[in-house]
């Protein structure tokens, strides 16, 4: 090794140096600090190196975050729980445990516009993957009250009164499809490998392992899906114009709902009307503060109702909350806070933009 | 860290079929998955799906596998050959990108290495960052291999499915961009000799 021709990057990208740099040995220690004595010429490189070496591992990298890495886990055991099902009968007895695999629940209201669609259930699409050979079971709820389903694959439904589900025998294909109209509540089973889709007029909604509800008035000329935790993949129906109509829609997080308006087939995002806490009961601590600065306060905010908040940190950052906000729901939340900071706050695309002067 | 030897017996006590010990790896690297995942899409849903994915491969084919001292190169490499898999079949993930920032949580959740402390390095570091935000995706994905996550060059080529030249050339040609951001001058030069001697 010629190292005493080496620069700063020469040796940020030499394995030995880097070594060195991160994990030193009295051995590597030795050499090094002998190297330096017979060339000191080469400080400013090595320190260099070693800037590059310390600085790189030490940025700050993408946010991970604890419940992500939980979260994945569990629908990794959630997954083999519902595998080892099928197997000998020695695993029966996790049974339970599958039945605590993530169960995703949603309620569907939906209205529709068209009578003439009241005839028929919407044909399944051209882009459908489901086979043609597919068994239907049509579901029709003429009675009083709720009526209870269960789909093929043990997720469960209540279908509303004056309404239609129609669903396959079985859930062959790589999406587990359904058609509905009217109104009805779903409780999926989790299953990653297949998304869930309800074709409804014009709207699809699509389940990437998660909860929300979806709700239109009759007749109104507009769906609503809201989002109750997790995360919930909206579309308009035009498979037949665009090859990817999913990537004009939106993806919905907790507290977010996405407003369909059907003639436009246009598709805008908020918050909803009564956002409510994420962080479990239990969890729930008090929104108290004193002489917090404000991002720590916005930052709270942010975690208990998953939605962002976005503000300027250089401009509050002189700026100090003591506030006790913990029965207020999230709009008196803000409300008090931007009158306390002589702020103003408004909800754009489904986040929460923070407009200050600063203290 | 995990000593070689505990991580040999940790992969032989998995291949047996022992839960604890695959529950054990996850925890081990999860995080840093996830971290490099970053590197080679935005997409979080399509890094965790990849996540889930290679380890129900990962404990379905555990009888299968063979012996390894690298846990955690044979799990970049699959990470990375999932997701790039998953990119070009399936058009879904494109939709779920906007959703990204949603995993952004409070500084208490967030998995960081730690700042330096001093005022000098602080601002040493924002200049460094503020280079790297300028390498592209491939330099950066090779430099968080080398310097966040410790791999070798060699090992580096196999996970990005390179040669070893290229890999070698994305490094160095980062490095000469960022070294601007670490130049020294006068003043730190003092600083650094006290220290060292």
């Amino acid at each position: 090794m010629n190292y005493d021709q080496y620069n700063a990057e020469d040796f940020a990208a030499d394995d030995d140096f880097k070594e060195w740099v991160s994990h030193p040995t009295p051995r590597s220690e030795a050499f090094w600090r002998g190297f330096l004595a017979e060339y000191p010429e080469r400080y400013y490189q090595v320190e260099e190196g070693r800037r590059l070496v310390e600085g790189l591992y030490q940025l700050p990298g993408p946010p991970v975050s604890e419940r992500q890495i939980s979260g994945v886990w569990t629908r990794i055991e959630g997954t083999l729980s519902a595998k080892e099902q099928v197997a000998p009968p020695r695993w029966l007895v996790r049974r339970q445990h599958w039945q605590l695999a993530a169960s995703v629940a949603m309620l569907l209201a939906l209205g529709w516009l068209v009578r003439g669609y009241l005839a028929e259930a919407p044909a399944p699409l051209a882009t459908s993957q489901s086979t043609h050979q597919q068994q239907w079971i049509e579901a029709t709820n003429d009675a009083d009250e709720t009526m209870s389903l269960q789909l093929p694959d043990g997720s469960r439904i209540d279908l509303g009164r004056n309404s239609r589900l129609k669903y396959p025998k079985e859930f062959t294909g790589s999406l587990r499809e359904v058609y509905l109209t009217g109104e009805a509540f779903f409780d999926i089973e989790k299953n990653p490998q297949k998304p869930f889709m309800v074709y409804t007029n014009g709207l699809i909604t699509k389940v990437l392992g998660t909860s929300f509800h979806v709700s239109a008035p009759l007749y109104a000329p507009s769906v609503t899906v809201s989002v109750r935790s997790g995360r919930v993949s909206v579309y308009a129906d035009k498979s037949t114009t665009s090859p990817d109509p999913e990537a004009t829609g939106v993806v919905l997080t907790p507290n977010q709902k996405a407003v369909f308006q059907r003639r436009e087939a246009t598709i805008s995002k908020s918050v909803v009307e009564k956002p409510v806490l994420l962080i479990p009961e239990s969890q729930k601590r008090l929104f108290a503060f004193e002489e917090a600065p404000a991002q720590e306060v916005f930052e709270a905010l942010q975690k208990a109702y998953g939605l962002e908040v976005v503000f300027d940190e250089e401009v509050l950052r002189k700026c100090f909350l003591t506030i006790n906000l913990t029965e207020e729901d999230l709009y008196q939340k803000l409300e008090v806070i931007c009158k306390v900071l002589g702020a103003q706050y408004k909800l754009i695309d489904g986040q929460v933009i923070i407009y200050s002067r600063g203290c | 860290m995990l000593s070689r030897s505990q991580n040999i017996d940790l992969w032989n006590t998995f291949r047996r079929g022992d839960r604890a010990a695959f529950q054990r790896i996850y925890e081990l690297h999860a995080r840093e998955l996830v971290s490099y995942g970053y590197r080679i899409t935005s997409n979080v849903q399509l890094i965790e799906d990849s996540l889930h994915d290679l380890f129900i491969d990962l404990w379905q084919s555990r009888e299968n596998l063979s012996e390894t001292d690298s846990i955690k190169f044979y799990l970049f490499r699959s990470l990375r050959n999932k997701i790039q898999r998953s990119q070009q079949q399936d058009v879904f993930y494109k939709a779920a990108d906007v959703a990204q920032m949603h995993h952004l949580e409070g500084d208490d959740e967030l998995i960081e290495t730690q700042w330096i402390n001093t005022e000098g390095q602080q601002q040493l570091l924002r200049q460094l960052d503020a280079g790297y935000q300028q390498l592209s995706p491939r330099q950066q994905q090779a430099i968080d291999l080398r310097f966040r996550h410790h791999f070798s060059n060699e090992e580096i080529a196999r996970i990005m499915g390179i040669n070893y030249q290229s890999a070698c050339k994305f490094i160095y040609s980062a490095l000469k961009v960022l070294r601007e951001n670490v130049r020294i001058l006068g003043l730190y030069l003092v600083f650094f000799l006290k220290d060292f001697l």
